[in-house]
């Protein structure tokens, strides 16, 4: 007798899963073969059993598994942030360097100082791998590299190059007048055996457009190297409050090595400069706030030369009001306009950010700088620049050459992070820490300590934030050994954001120069709208990517409804593919951008203009303008604004060029 | 079945806690891993699901070798320690879904046989297709276990503590739901 279907059906499965009788199967087996159904049904049930069958896990699962077994092993203590209280792996720990709480590098940055109770302390330290010698005589080890290295910057600074070289050094006795007998030079490192070089002695001079730190003979206090100090010299010190601070290690005209203010290291170098004044000289010093040794200049002798060093010693920084420029066009006067003046600074150029050039006549000025500020330092450069002179700074008593791997000073486009590797090939044994001052233009300050590179023990690297937009950056890298003093400085510039050089017309410039006028394929006949025929004021608006710039159609908007009724017209320039026209329509309407805008597909405008999209920016960053008038530019910008700096960028730039040729409009 | 030498091998070198120690586990865990993991997949029916409870089965095993009796077969030890860990992992999702469906429940929706929540639940759940994917879970790895791990029924009944017979039945009653849903077109038979 045939089983029915429905008795054989829920075995089917059970057959293949070995769930059923012998007697059962048989059954089954018979009926499937006479059941077409059944078969139909037992081969899906077959393949529905053969999905029972797994495919292989992950084949890097065992990564895993090991990782936590490793990590349920190790030891069960581990640090938290003293800060954020989250898990602190040791690597990156900081400590404060009063209590040794640590922390994450980035919280005791956020925080301003130590997060423990009662703590305030801003300093932080980083463990150091352990050293196989703790010996008391390793500082002095540094020491003794250091001392005789620093005394032959010092002794080169005041060798002079003609005929007084060979003047023997006045003999011992009173401290003031006694100028140190310089060590012999000791080699620092390999190639630094000689006594004078790039590698220990020469100072170094900033190129006054702010690119890299080059080396120059000419030291600002090396005064006998001066044609003009034979018309007299004038050195004028930066006395004012700020000068107190910054204490780093110097090396004393009696030869020792000491730790003082900018206003100490200040009166050292002056020191020493009055020191190797020949005796046919005539000077002076004044102090930017209007202090004068004597009211006129006086010869070199031993006599006036005794008398300004006590002067000198007594002086201290001083409160009351005074200006650079000013003592500077007096130093000028004093001199006639001739000669030269010696200008030590470090703070007392406040008003850095916009020139206020002193008259120097043609007096020529040579600038020292001591841990100066970025207004005092720009002041300085833009001071010897236009007097024909030299702007340095002063160096630690040991020069470690500290060379930027990364990035490239010339970088002309930066991500939101910047990896900074600097290397020390002097090195480990002097250098304990270093660290790195980011700075920019409007003078915001921000220092990180770098973490040594894991790949090169002389090299030191860390990965720090751009400041803000596409702002030129100086980077203020300083070398410190175990006490944390100085040892070794060197600053550099980057120039970022920009596009290649010279690629933005400068004002002034004809549009005949530009290379070709801006006309409007939209309208029939492609009617130039904007040439060197042109009259009034004209902004033009470059945009790479009109999807992503509202900020700068708000802005400009608000430019046309200030000074559209003056006669201020827009251009807009966009690079937008044809397809796109009818999204690009809707876009400007729906913000107002009713000017006219002019499609540039291909970037052919954008180009004659001189604007390389690829290396200004990237994907439409870039924020690019021109504002013409009467056929000439006069403003061209082409950079990449952080955004929130577009309304101050529109106040302060284009605003403020638009007030001045529109004077009737706040 | 007989241990394989080499098994007592790595069990040895695992339990000295060496610094070999974690390459011999290492070897165990490859030859074991697909048996693990076909056990966990046979239960969860969600691949995630099965390697996270291969993960965990090997450091469960590595935290407690000590309590491994060296006389038994590793692999055994190893199946039942996948096991709980898989039913762990079962019952929390079970728990998750009540909680989800009572929560439905009380914000005046549908249960999760809306066919949207179903279609999702399966979406979550699907790497064993089709009428398979319909079975009970208990039901689905017993069927797994038998059929692709090809473990004896007194194995399977072993693990789960049950008679040889129950799960002789067990496997029964998957059968006829199988056929029940390959016969029976729509979502309760066929592919979702």
């Amino acid at each position: 007798m045939r089983a029915a279907c429905g008795e054989i059906a829920p075995l089917l499965a059970a057959r293949r899963l070995g769930a059923v009788e012998a007697s059962e199967r048989k059954v089954i087996e018979a009926h499937v073969l006479e059941c077409a159904d059944c078969a139909r049904l037992g081969e899906e049930v077959d393949a529905c059993l053969e999905e029972a069958r797994v495919c292989p896990p992950a084949p890097d699962g065992w990564k895993e598994i090991e990782r936590r077994i490793v990590k349920a092993a190790a030891p069960a203590i581990s640090l938290s942030c003293t800060f954020c209280h989250a898990r602190l792996e040791r690597p990156e720990a900081v400590y404060c360097a009063s209590c040794l709480a640590p922390h994450h590098s980035e919280c005791f940055r956020e925080h301003g100082r130590c997060a423990t109770a009662g703590c305030a302390e801003t300093n932080l330290v980083r463990a150091q791998p352990a050293r196989p010698s703790r010996r008391r005589w390793t500082p002095l080890l540094a020491l003794a590299v250091a001392l005789p290295a620093s005394a032959a910057l010092v002794s080169l600074e005041l060798r002079p190059r003609n005929a007084e070289t060979t003047r023997p050094a006045p003999q011992a006795p009173p401290p003031s007048l006694a100028a140190p007998a310089p060590p012999a030079p000791a080699p620092i490192g390999p190639s630094s055996g000689k006594t004078e070089g790039p590698s220990v002695a020469e100072p170094r001079v900033i190129d006054p457009d702010g690119a890299q730190v080059s080396t120059d003979v000419r030291a600002a206090m090396n005064i006998v190297d001066s044609a003009s100090a034979r018309d007299g010299v004038v050195f004028v010190l930066d006395a004012t409050p700020g000068m107190a601070d910054e204490p780093m290690a110097y090396r004393a005209p009696d030869g020792s090595l000491q730790m003082g203010s900018r206003f100490d290291r200040a009166k050292a170098a002056l020191t020493l400069a009055v020191l190797s004044l020949p005796r046919d000289i005539r000077f002076d010093v004044v102090t930017e706030a209007g202090h004068r040794w004597k009211s006129n200049l006086r010869g070199a002798d031993d006599s006036n030369k005794q008398d300004v060093l006590a002067w000198i010693a007594n002086h201290d920084v001083d409160a009351s009001a005074g200006s650079l420029s000013l003592a500077i066009t007096d130093a000028t006067k004093m001199l006639g306009g001739r000669g030269l003046i010696v200008a030590l600074v470090g703070t007392g150029a406040a008003d850095g950010t916009f020139w206020q050039g002193p008259e120097v006549g043609g007096s020529v000025v040579r600038v020292r700088g001591f841990t100066p500020t970025e207004a005092t330092r720009r002041f300085g450069k833009r001071l010897a620049e236009a007097a024909s002179g030299t702007y340095d700074e002063e160096l630690g008593p040991v020069d470690p050459r500290i060379v930027l791997e990364e990035p490239s000073t010339d970088a002309v486009a930066l991500s939101r992070n910047l990896r900074i590797r600097v290397r020390i090939p002097l090195g480990k044994p002097l250098i304990s820490s270093v660290q790195v001052t980011v700075g920019t233009p409007g003078g915001e300050e921000t220092s990180y300590d770098l973490n040594r590179a894991p790949d090169d023990p002389s090299a030191y690297t860390l990965l720090v934030p751009v400041p803000g937009g596409d702002k030129d950056m100086t980077l203020d890298i300083r070398a410190r050994d175990s006490f944390r003093a100085v040892v070794g400085r060197r600053g550099f510039m980057l120039k970022t954001g920009r596009g290649t050089k010279n690629s933005i017309f400068a004002p002034g410039t004809p549009l005949s120069a530009v290379g070709g006028g801006i006309r409007n394929p939209r309208t029939s006949g492609a009617p130039v709208i904007l040439d060197a025929s042109t009259k009034g004021t004209t902004l033009v608006h470059f945009y790479s990517a009109w999807d992503d710039c509202p900020e700068e159609l708000s802005m400009l908007n608000s430019l046309r409804s200030t000074f559209g009724d003056q006669g201020l017209s827009i251009i807009g320039v966009g690079s937008v593919a044809t397809k796109d026209y009818a999204t690009w329509d809707r876009f400007l309407t729906e913000h107002r951008a009713t000017w006219t805008n002019v499609p540039d597909p291909a970037d052919t405008i954008a180009r004659s203009w001189g604007i390389e999209r690829t290396v200004t920016g990237s994907q439409g960053t870039t924020f690019t303008l021109y504002l013409v008038k009467d056929g000439k530019i006069v403003l061209g910008h082409c950079r990449r604004p952080d955004w929130r700096e577009v309304n101050s960028l529109a106040d302060d730039l284009i605003s403020g060029t638009l007030r001045k040729m529109f004077p009737g409009r706040r | 079945m007989p241990t394989p030498p080499l098994d007592d091998e790595l069990v040895e070198r695992i339990r000295s806690r060496d610094d070999a120690s974690v390459e011999a586990f290492s070897q165990l865990y490859e030859r074991h891993k697909q048996a693990v993991f076909a056990h966990a997949f046979g239960i969860l029916r969600e691949r995630a699901a099965a390697e996270d409870a291969l993960q965990e089965t090997f450091l469960r095993a590595h935290a407690n070798f000590e309590k491994h009796d060296p006389t038994r077969p590793v692999s055994a030890w190893l199946q039942r320690i996948a096991f709980n860990v898989s039913m762990d992992a079962l019952r929390s999702r079970r728990k998750d879904e009540n909680t989800k469906q009572g929560l439905i429940l009380r914000k005046g929706g549908s249960a999760p046989d809306d066919a949207f929540e179903c279609a999702r639940q399966d979406e979550e759940r699907g790497q064993i297709k089709g009428a398979l994917s319909r079975l009970p879970e208990e039901l689905s790895a017993i069927l797994v276990q038998r059929h692709a791990l090809d473990m004896k029924n007194d194995q399977i009944a072993d693990l789960w503590k049950v008679s040889t017979r129950t799960v002789t039945e067990r496997l029964r009653e998957a059968s006829a739901l199988l056929a029940q849903f390959l016969k029976t077109p729509g979502r309760q038979g066929g592919d979702s």
